[in-house]
């Protein structure tokens, strides 16, 4: 067979079977009015819904803490009770980021990019978002854990007062063993979380790769 | 802007319906997806740069969405039986004709996603050098690539796709 007659095939089928019933002008006017229902509409949809979600959090998080401290704590707080509102602070800011740069990927790589270059963009995205993703949630992980132990030992009335019949006591054990246990348990969750994707664009990576000179 | 791409994608929607025929098989699937390319290339349109061709840029928008589509959902593409019945009595030639384009059409839909883009660039006038672009490979990679993807399809279709 000649690669002509392939041409000639491809043609027809083209004009019978794939391109089929055209849109009229009209037509396509209106779905550009559409919001759209598939992948890429949902994924705009949710990452823009978290984009507003983090920006708000993150102005009204520290407005609502000083209006409540300000006009209804007397004395204020001490400077030990502000660490959880700095934590959740810095994870929204954190977040918010993220979800910028989301947004901005998802119309970058597709656009603007050859399919072998999105590919390495987004394999590249994935390797930084897991490497950060892991190190922010070994560092709140853990620093919440050893917070939340020094917590119970404080209470507790001490290192020199430790008792192992008291439900405190028994809770800050169970902690110490999970901080050993935690990074592991991170590492676990985000191999099981990214390994599909990442397997699919390897192997599209190494296809594309593949017979070149 | 927006009578413009109107028009352009008006003129070369053809692109569109290929795209979605060959990579999503499924007939409620392939409208949504139909409307889903198009929303995609409305949102990219500002980042056409009028200095390639816009069927290139379109090209190039629906494969990586097709293909991102294909990964995210994990949509495996089957193989739709060729409804001999729609056409009705036709004489030999033509049936030899349709024959052809169903196996043609099974023999795409067993390739690669990625040899799947490579040979209906091909199929469809584009050359080397257009393709190598579009897929982001060299273009004698793209040469290399393109002969092997056109034994096979020979190969399938004259064995009747066994």
């Amino acid at each position: 067979m000649e690669t002509n007659e392939l041409k000639n095939i491809w043609n027809t089928l083209a004009e019978n079977k794939l391109v089929g019933k055209q849109f009229a002008e009209e037509n396509i006017k209106q779905i550009l009015t559409k919001k759209g229902k598939g992948i890429f509409s949902k994924m705009r949809k949710k990452v823009s819904i978290d984009y507003w979600v983090y920006l708000i959090g993150l102005i009204t998080v520290p407005l609502i803490t000083t209006v409540v401290h300000l006009n209804l704590m007397k004395p204020l707080p001490t400077i030990q009770a502000y660490f959880g509102i700095a934590f959740v602070e810095i994870y929204l800011v954190y977040m918010f980021v993220n979800a910028r740069r989301k947004l901005s990927f998802i119309e970058y790589s597709n656009n603007n990019l050859s399919i072998r270059k999105g590919l390495y963009a987004m394999q590249e995205k994935i390797k930084k978002s897991i490497s950060l993703e892991y190190k922010l949630g070994i560092l709140f992980g853990i620093g919440f854990i050893c917070f939340t132990i020094l917590q119970l030992i404080i209470t507790g009335g001490g290192l020199s007062n430790i008792d192992f019949s008291k439900f405190s006591t028994m809770t800050a054990i169970l902690l110490v063993a999970m901080l050993f246990i935690f990074p592991f348990a991170l590492k676990y969750e985000f191999k099981v979380r990214f390994s599909g994707i990442t397997d699919e664009i390897n192997k599209t990576i190494n296809e594309l790769n593949s017979e070149s000179e | 802007m927006e009578k413009d791409f109107t028009a352009l994608l008006y003129q070369n929607q053809g692109i569109v319906h290929k795209i979605c025929s060959l990579y999503f098989n499924n007939r409620v699937e392939k409208e949504d997806y139909k409307q889903e390319l198009i929303i995609q290339l409305w949102k990219a349109f500002p980042s056409f740069n009028s200095q390639s061709k816009f069927s290139t840029w379109m090209y190039r928008v629906c494969l990586n969405a097709a293909i991102d589509i294909l990964r995210k959902e994990k949509v495996q593409p089957k193989f739709v039986k060729y409804d001999t019945h729609s056409f009705g009595a036709i004489s030999d030639a033509a049936y030899e004709t349709n024959e052809n384009q169903e196996k043609l059409q099974h023999a795409i839909n067993k390739l690669s996603d990625i040899d799947k883009a490579i040979i209906t660039l091909y199929l469809d006038e584009f050359n080397y050098k257009e393709i190598a672009e579009i897929i982001g490979i060299s273009e004698s990679n793209t040469g290399v690539k393109i002969n092997r993807i056109k034994s096979l399809i020979i190969k399938s279709i004259e064995n009747g796709n066994k």
